[in-house]
């Protein structure tokens, strides 16, 4: 029970760890769509 | 017979179905300035029709965590995508208003995927790692109405129809794959477990305690502004920087039309893209021990977590008053730049309640979902409207802050407040009145 615990424990530190990475990609996401909005708005691109 | 599937899996299928419905909940809004123009709105049938997208949710969303307990949320999933699916194809038939409202007004009902999904990862996640995992699932499912906002006049021009049409195939598609390889909880005593819990008296008792309403009202001035700004930004844009968006070179209505959902799409893609960011503040305020607010409870191990709930709520009331001032200003670039900035402070609110919640609530987690993100949505009908009824379509921002927002922070400082026990059973009677199992306050509050 104990091995399988920590087995369990190893996988879900590495699923958390690529979930912080993802939490940063949505972040970055998030950023670049507001200066594409405003960029392609702005300069008469987006229609 | 029982399926097998990992985790990672069944986030993956929570989220695409939940962002399959937030683009069909959400489809109306995108194609508004096509639909005005078909159908001679005006702007105050402009805003009926907004805040329509949220009518049916508060009633639907609180039974479909319990429903979603009851048969398991691929089944409750499968179905919520079928009928969705069969009404958004037939609301691309039909030349007559009145078949528009009614049956877009169904397909609105997508939106309680959202409870539906928070309790399938909740079956499957366990206490330290539910903050990211609802986190991720959340966020990335609400960006399906920046998405939508985004691609759909882009793909579909003024063809809303066709649009309408091939996403109800697309929820029907994803209602097989979802009940095909869908698996209700991580092992069968946890989905047992759910199905017992899932009682009308337990709904009545979490629903009537101070701290859920708190949350509650917490919730609708975040996600419920969330979802009434995706309904509204797009004609406000549309109509308040018209000659802007003209003086620029968007002339034709289509044009005008993928300006505004452009900028509109800014608020959703912030407000869904920087949840799961939020849950990782709430973890650094729990971690540093911070209490900035010298009103609110301080010496509980979960009090940190409530004063960043509480920052968020504040945040967003200052970033309201100040679209106003940007609208009024008539500056295009400052109005999009404060609209980022809120949807960046609605991440902080939304992803902050539901680090709290199911903390809280631990007893009664789906109960708790359902109420707290169900009625909270009545927020995202109300808004558009006093967005659309105020004389100036600026004002309704400041006007919505005001009145509303600052009556919800000060229910939240009353059910949180100082020097007292944070006691999740305080509320409208007792437990053993309302004939439960048991107190609440069995939860450990860590």
């Amino acid at each position: 029970m104990n091995n399988t615990g920590q087995v369990e424990q190893e996988k879900q530190e590495g699923w958390y760890k690529y979930g912080m990475m993802f939490i940063f990609l949505e972040a970055f996401i998030a950023l670049a769509q507001t200066v594409f909005a405003l960029f392609s708005t702005l300069s008469g691109a987006a229609g | 017979m029982d399926k097998k599937g990992t985790k990672v899996g069944q986030l993956i299928l929570a989220a695409s179905g939940f962002l399959v419905s937030f683009i069909m909940w959400f489809a109306t809004a995108a194609f508004s300035v096509a639909i005005m123009q078909e159908y001679g709105l005006e702007k105050a049938q402009l805003a009926v029709l907004a805040s329509s997208a949220m009518w049916l949710q508060p009633f639907f969303r609180q039974y479909a965590g319990v429903v979603a307990d009851k048969i398991g949320a691929p089944k409750a999933a499968a179905i919520a995508l079928t009928y969705t699916g069969v009404f958004s194809i037939l609301s691309s038939f039909g030349h007559n208003y009145t078949w528009l409202f009614i049956t877009r007004l169904v397909v609105a009902t997508a939106g309680i995927f959202f409870v539906i999904g928070i309790q399938h990862v909740a079956q499957w996640f366990n206490k330290q790692e539910m903050g990211l995992a609802q986190g991720i699932y959340a966020g990335t499912g609400n960006v399906g109405a920046g998405l939508g906002a985004l691609m759909l006049p882009r793909i579909y021009g003024l063809d809303y129809r066709s649009a309408f049409l091939h996403l109800g195939v697309l929820a029907l598609v994803l209602a097989v794959v979802y009940y095909r390889i869908g698996v209700a909880a991580v092992d069968r005593k946890r989905a047992v477990q759910a199905r017992k819990t899932a009682t009308l008296r337990d709904t009545l008792y979490v629903v009537t305690r101070y701290a859920s309403i708190a949350l509650m009202l917490q919730y609708a001035m975040t996600f419920g502004l969330e979802i009434g700004l995706n309904a509204w930004l797009p004609g406000y844009y549309r109509l308040a920087f018209k000659g802007q968006f003209e003086a620029i070179g968007y002339t034709s209505l289509e044009a005008l039309a993928i300006a505004a959902g452009t900028v509109a799409a800014v608020q959703s893609f912030n407000a869904s893209l920087w949840r799961p960011f939020s849950g990782y503040v709430s973890d650094i305020f729990l971690r540093k021990k911070w209490t900035p607010w010298p009103f609110l409870t301080q010496h509980q191990n979960i009090s940190p977590r409530i004063h960043w709930v509480f920052t968020a709520m504040v945040a967003v009331s200052i970033m309201m008053i100040l679209l106003t001032f940007a609208g009024l200003s008539g500056n295009l670039t400052l109005s999009v730049t404060i609209l980022a900035i809120l949807g960046f402070t609605i991440a902080f609110g939304t992803g902050s309640n539901f680090g709290l919640t199911p903390v809280l609530f631990s007893k009664n987690p789906g109960v708790a979902t359902g109420f707290i993100g169900g009625i909270s949505t009545v927020g995202g009908i109300i808004y558009p409207l006093v967005f659309g009824l105020v004389p100036n379509i600026h004002i309704g921002y400041a006007t919505v802050a005001v009145l509303m927002f600052i009556p919800f922070m000060l229910i939240f400082i009353v059910a949180f407040k100082r020097g007292q026990h944070i006691d999740v059973d305080a509320g409208l009677g007792t437990w053993e009145k309302y004939g439960v199992a048991g107190p609440l306050e069995e939860t450990k509050l860590s």
